[in-house]
Formats: structure tokens, sequence, C-alpha cells
């Protein structure tokens, strides 16, 4: 009889809801890439609206067809767990991981506020539509938001920045997000948040997506060792525990497509520290 | 006493708010339809075919009553489709699959024209109704839909 096949089987069990879900989603996929067929074809009849019909195609395929289509492969081959690289809203693989942190949110607030940098706006229309028109107009926006960055399935917690030059298109950067309770780093190492901090060097278009986005320089530890540095400078009881190789050195792509490159090596910044005593650097190396 | 915090968390995001718009939209081209019917009324009953014959020439009342019947069947989908949006705004996960499937069926039906009978998709056509459909399907399949569907599901049943 056919109701022993209806016994769920594996241990996964997925809901009629999230079939239907990923259906809709995968179909949309489709009917967005045809939309972009019908729209291509129509364009081809037009003679003085081309142009306007050209940008109207880009946004179409950078801002819905082309991430949707990201979605639905990332889904399948990038993996979710902690690689040390985060994701992209799309599922792309984004900046590196390259710093840890022990302490708490006030503490890491307050190195970050002492260190100079400025807490980054959450992204909503109007910081969004604000970094567009200062870019543009090359005003000043200390408090820019940053693009959000997943990892252990969430936007970052908050993020910090230094702006260059007064010039909205190039800043200091570093996101954080906090562990998840009783979660370890590969290695064993416990550490209370993670952080990506990458240097925005221009304003360009993504590699993958087509989006308008910063372009990060590819010497992701300059910015690395930038951020622990002035940190320690403002707070010089911050203790330092230096783990060399963390992972293997690389050279990559972050979402935007831009190049990156790292030495594998992980900082983490020990904030719980008694005032008054310089902090000190502990190197974790491997056996070798 | 934290529910309450919690429901308040959830933010209906962009793609909810774009896809009911453009829902709305939908229904408003719809009753822009129903409104040229109604301005040029005898030319559309005499479209009326039954059974092979023009009903307006052999009885123009039964003409008249079946245009009539069309348009306010069509008229009651519109205002069902409105309250639908409404439905998807406030966050019910069973209307926007329901929203979903109506736009999976419109845009299902306009590729199988397109690509089984050669039908020509363009502006003076049916592109911006097409268009419509594809966007409303896009916003309402995103995660962030589908998140926020279920967060509210989650909080009216903690409620």
């Amino acid at each position: 009889m056919p109701e022993t096949a209806a016994v769920p089987s594996g241990r996964r069990r997925v809901s009629a809801g999230a079939v239907l879900d990923s259906f809709f989603f995968v179909l949309a996929g489709f009917a967005s890439v045809w939309l972009a067929v019908l729209l291509a074809t129509e364009s081809l009849g037009l003679g003085w609206g081309l142009l306007w019909f050209a940008v109207l195609f880009w946004a179409l395929l950078a801002y819905l067809v082309l991430p949707r289509l990201h979605r639905i492969l990332t889904r399948l081959y990038v993996p979710d767990y902690f690689i040390g690289r985060t994701r992209t809203s799309d599922g792309l693989l984004g900046d590196p991981v390259n710093l840890a942190i022990t302490g708490s949110a006030e503490q890491l607030h307050a190195a970050l506020a002492a260190a100079g940098w400025i807490r980054a706006d959450d992204v909503t229309l109007a910081s969004s539509w604000r970094i567009v028109t200062a870019t543009v107009s090359r005003r000043s926006y200390l408090r820019a938001p940053v693009s959000p960055l997943l990892l252990f399935d969430r936007v970052q917690d908050f993020a910090y920045q230094q702006e260059v030059a007064n010039n909205p298109a190039k800043r200091h950067h570093v996101r954080f997000w906090r562990c998840p309770d009783g979660w370890m780093l590969p290695g064993g190492h416990r550490v209370d948040w993670v952080a990506a901090g990458t240097f925005d060097r221009a304003v360009g278009l993504s590699l993958f997506t087509l989006q308008i986005t910063h372009k990060i320089d590819e010497h992701t530890d300059v910015e690395r060792d930038h951020i622990v540095a002035s940190i320690r400078q403002a707070v010089p009881e911050t203790r330092l525990v230096l783990i060399r190789d963390f992972a293997t050195g690389y050279h990559s792509r972050n979402g935007g497509g831009d190049t990156i490159q790292t030495d594998g090596d992980l900082p983490v910044i020990d904030l719980r520290a008694v005032p008054g005593e310089a902090g000190a650097v502990v190197e974790l190396t491997g056996l070798s | 006493m934290t529910r309450p915090d919690a429901r308040a968390r959830v933010k209906r995001p962009a793609s909810v708010i774009g896809g009911v718009l453009l829902m709305g939209v939908r229904a408003l081209t719809g009753g822009f339809a129903i409104l040229t019917v109604l301005a040029s009324w005898d030319t559309f009953v005499a479209t009326i075919v039954l059974n092979g014959e023009k009903l307006a020439q052999s009885d123009p009342p039964a003409a008249g009553a079946v245009l009539g019947w069309l348009l306010g069947a069509y008229g009651l989908y519109l205002v069902l489709y409105l309250g639908l949006a409404a439905l998807v705004f406030t966050g019910r996960n069973w209307a926007r699959v329901v929203a979903m499937s109506f736009a999976s069926v419109s845009i299902l039906l306009s590729f199988a024209d397109y690509a089984l009978n050669g039908a020509q998709i363009t502006l003076r056509t049916s592109l911006v109704s097409v268009t419509i459909d594809i966007l409303i399907l896009l916003a309402l399949s995103s995660t962030q839909a589908r998140h926020y569907a279920r967060a509210r599901r989650a909080a009216r049943a903690a409620r």
C-alpha cells in the first residue's frame, strides 16, 4: 500500500510550504530571465528610446535577475558553515573574516570609539539616498551605511568606519558579528565576536551582479593590521593573541568580484584587560 | 513579556511593499479596462458571439446581460484581488502563496502562448502586464518576503 511511502524516511523533513516556496523562488528566477529576453527583443525595435531602455534593462538585470540566479545557485553550492568568509545577500562569498574579539559589546564600542572609529548608520531608504548623493557630490558622510554581509546566517550586528579624505567613496570599514553561544573558531578558540575589515577604495560595478557597489582594496591584511593597531594605540592595555596561519594564505575574489589576498593570520583582540597594565602580544603558531 | 517586542521588531521589507504596490497597479489596470468597456458599451455588446451567431442581433437585452455579468464577475475578482493584496501586506502567508500562484499561472499562460503560438509580447500587447506579473512573483518569492510572512505567522501563533 502507498501508505507506507508517506512515512518520512530521512532525518531532515522538508515541509510542503518550503517546497512550494522553493518552487516559486526558482520559477521567478526563470521568469525574470524571460523578462530580460523580452525587454531586449523589444528594445531592438526602438530607435531613440534605446538608451532609456538600456538603463531599464541594466537595472532589471543587476537588481532582479542576476541576484535571483546567484541565490538559486549559491544555495546549492556555497557552504553554509563557517569557512572564514562572509556571504553577500545574494549568497556569494564576500569579504574574508580577518579579526576576532573577546569582550563585551560595551568594551568593543568603547575601544572603537576611542580609536577614532565611527559607527555606520543602518541601511534605510534615507541613508542609502544620502550615500548616493554624498558620493556623487563628493560630500563627506561620516556615518555612511555599509552593505549587509552575512555570517551565521545573519547580517552584521554593527559596522564601524573611518572616512578617508572626506570622500565617501574611500573608507576603512569593519563589520562585526556576535558569535553564537558556545561557538568556537576552527581550532577550538573561543571568541565573542568575529569581524571582517576591508578598505573601500572606489565606487564601481560588481563583477557578478553588475550592481553599483564599493570596490575594496586587494590587500585585506593591511586593513586588518590597521584596525588592530588603531585599537591597541587607543587602548594600550588591549591584549593581542595572534593566531598565525589560522587559514592558509590565499588569493580570491569577494562578492563584488574584487581580488583579495591574505596571509591567513587571525588576530584576536582581547578587551577584557586590567586597566593600567600594558597588554601582551601572544603569538600562536602551529606544530612544525 | 518579550513577545510583543519580538512582534514589533518584524519590519515589513521593501519587497513586500513593492509586491503589494504592483498588485495594486494590476487591479488598477483591470479597473481601467472595465471603464473602457463601460465607455463604449454598444461596441463591446456587438462583439458577443454565442453558438456562432452575434447575440446582439438576435437578442439585444441578453447580449447586454452577458456582458454585464462578465464585467461584474471581473469586478468582483478585482475587489477580491485587492483584498488579497491587503492580506499580503499584513503578512498572511497563505495570501502570499495564492498571489504568487495567480502570478505564476498568468506568466505560464503567457509563456505558453509565446513559445507555442509565437505570440508577440511587446509594449503594444501584453508586455506591461507580463512584466508586472513577473515582478510580483519576484518580490513575493524573495527571502525577505518569506521570512516576513513566517515571522508574522509565528508572532500570531504566540499571541
